[in-house]
């Protein structure tokens, strides 16, 4: 709920995707709205599950659109 | 009231349900020739009733729609428990007398009051509930939330419990006598409300500040 370690490209390919909006996303992937709202500010870490039914939804692979942002 | 907007009528009917809750809070106590008290449980439940009919007919708005369910149902919770615990703390010398509370017309009234709290509490919760129904509630995020809000809750209400129980435990005997059984009895439901509100707070806290980071 703090900051994550893990970024992410849910914002740019909800858009390249046709514009799927942030609801859209949600339903597609059974969470709330805020939710996918505090994932694409970094403010969440997804579960693994969550994380794959993101990238089913958006149509791409989990690694496009979660990266590991590693620490130094 | 109809030359207002649905939304400004809400506002004004919740007004009125806390002005109903004052005089139904403080009502009895009043020098007066009105029974304000009972007034104020029929204004609270008539403005609760007009609250749960307006608020399906308002569309849901932009600002609503960032707001997280659990956080609106954590901010109600920490204004309901706030007000049991503020109820609890202002007739505390209610439960002074060696009664229980069921032969103690004063602490009776009290445990009334903070029935219809909860009773309010529930049916809010519960309107609520249905303005949401078919839509995704509460999901791992949530989970994630409630889990760091209860940690903190549980964390509170240890130190109130052992708090209670090292004044008791440390007290002289003749101090004790002062404390009848009822009011120990409360000492210890106060110090699980505190856990609760505290629950309450972490979570509309942590969602507070997650959408606040987001903005």
């Amino acid at each position: 709920m703090t900051g994550t370690a893990i970024a992410n490209e849910i914002r740019r390919l909800r858009f390249e995707r046709g514009e799927t909006t942030q609801q859209a996303l949600a339903d597609a992937c059974g969470v709330t709205r805020q939710t996918i709202i505090a994932l694409e500010a970094g403010r969440y870490a997804p579960s693994l599950e969550l994380a794959f039914r993101i990238a089913d939804a958006l149509g791409a692979r989990i690694e496009e659109v979660f990266q590991w942002r590693k620490q130094k | 009231m109809s030359a207002f907007s649905p939304r400004a009528r809400l506002i004004v009917a919740l007004v009125l349900a806390g002005a109903g809750l004052a005089l139904f809070f403080g009502g009895e106590y009043r020098d007066l020739p009105l029974p304000l008290g009972w007034v104020g449980t029929l204004l609270f439940v008539a403005a609760i009733w007009y609250c749960v009919d307006l608020v399906h007919r308002i569309p849901h708005s932009e600002e609503e729609a960032a707001i997280a369910p659990g956080e609106w149902q954590a901010w109600i919770g920490v204004a309901f428990v706030g007000a049991v615990i503020v109820a609890l703390l202002l007739k505390a010398d209610a439960f002074l007398p060696e009664l229980p509370i069921g032969r103690n017309p004063d602490a009776g009234a009290v445990g009334r009051s903070v029935g219809t709290l909860f009773v309010a509490w529930v049916v809010l919760a519960q309107v609520l509930k249905r303005r949401w129904a078919g839509t995704v509630t509460a999901d791992e995020r949530d989970a994630r939330i409630a889990l760091v809000a209860g940690q903190w809750a549980r964390c509170v209400g240890t130190v109130g419990i052992v708090a209670v129980a090292v004044l008791l435990g440390f007290s002289d005997t003749a101090r004790l006598r002062g404390f009848s059984y009822p009011y120990i009895a409360q000492m210890l439901v106060l110090a699980l409300l505190a856990g609760a509100w505290v629950e309450q707070g972490a979570t509309a806290f942590l969602y507070w500040r997650d959408r606040r980071a987001a903005a």
